[in-house]
């Protein structure tokens, strides 16, 4: 008895979604989907912060190889020189 | 000039996006409720495809390709949205076990969900049926939700789920053996009550 009771609560639940009907979407859903659109589409403050970062860091990197461009010509001709004197004391 | 252009190219696509909103809102948001079985999360998930939709608008022109598109893509966000809460759970779980106060202390339970598309009489019936479909394997979830909720056809279930169409009779065929298995231990527990 109690079998057959089981078996037909699971026939029951098996069909219950037969004749369900649709679920309608709330209208307000679009306008929160294009909010989140449009909001997508804008650049964010900390993109054109990073960029603008990022520019000043190769400028400043490009000054300062001008700089110490000026240095090395003179270490350089000193190295050289350092190294011409050892290789003829070496003979 | 070509600043109206693009204006008008803008317009054009929102009310192109507008009208299939339109067309594809309830299916998305039938499809998303039977797999995450909440109408909160279930609105999400459907603004998440639509976003995904909006994105990728000019790739698609085949109305039935894009149907089809648009059944994966809300397959695979309600799915991802249910693995994000189980790990959101599962991290609550760790920190519970430091002594912080999370959900994850209330007992682990699955809760009830009433269809409010299921016809009052069946809402019982129907409210242990989803309680069943969540135990099942994803796989068969998704393959008996599309065919029982959505009502869509093998073949259709197949090209979204990029199946064969035996494979879907087979997940199908599974599904219900596990359910009645799943149902029968509920019933048998509630009897004993």
């Amino acid at each position: 008895m109690k079998e057959v009771e089981i078996n037909a609560q699971i026939a029951t639940a098996l069909s219950s979604l037969e004749g369900m009907a649709s679920v309608e979407a709330d209208e307000t859903l679009l306008d929160s989907i294009l909010q989140r659109i449009h909001a997508g589409e804008m650049i964010p403050m900390r993109t054109v912060w990073l960029a603008a970062a990022g520019f000043a860091l190769i400028v400043w990197v490009n000054i300062a190889c001008v700089v110490f461009n000026a240095h090395p010509k003179h270490e350089s001709a000193a190295s050289a020189t350092i190294a011409r004197t050892y290789l003829n004391s070496k003979g | 000039m070509p600043k109206d252009h693009q204006k008008n190219k803008a317009t054009e696509q929102t009310d192109e996006f507008r009208q299939l909103f339109q067309l594809y809102k309830n299916r998305v948001l039938n499809t998303a409720l039977g797999l995450v079985q909440n109408r909160q999360d279930a609105e999400d998930v459907t603004q998440e495809v639509f976003v995904s939709l909006y994105q990728h608008l000019t790739t698609f022109r085949g109305d039935a390709q894009l149907l089809t598109w648009i059944y994966r893509i809300t397959v695979n966000k309600s799915l991802d949205f249910l693995k994000a809460k189980q790990a959101k759970k599962r991290s609550g779980f760790i920190v519970s076990l430091f002594g912080g106060k999370t959900e994850a202390e209330k007992p682990v339970d699955i809760p009830d969900f009433v269809h409010p598309g299921v016809l009052l009489e069946k809402q019982e019936a129907a409210t242990a049926l989803f309680k069943a479909i969540q135990q099942l394997p994803e796989s068969q979830k998704v393959a008996f939700t599309l065919a029982k909720i959505e009502g869509l056809s093998y073949q259709e279930i197949a090209n979204i789920l990029q199946i064969s169409l035996s494979s879907v009779e087979s997940l199908l065929f599974r599904a219900k053996q596990q359910l009645q298995k799943i149902l029968h231990d509920f019933y048998t527990n509630e009897f004993l009550k």
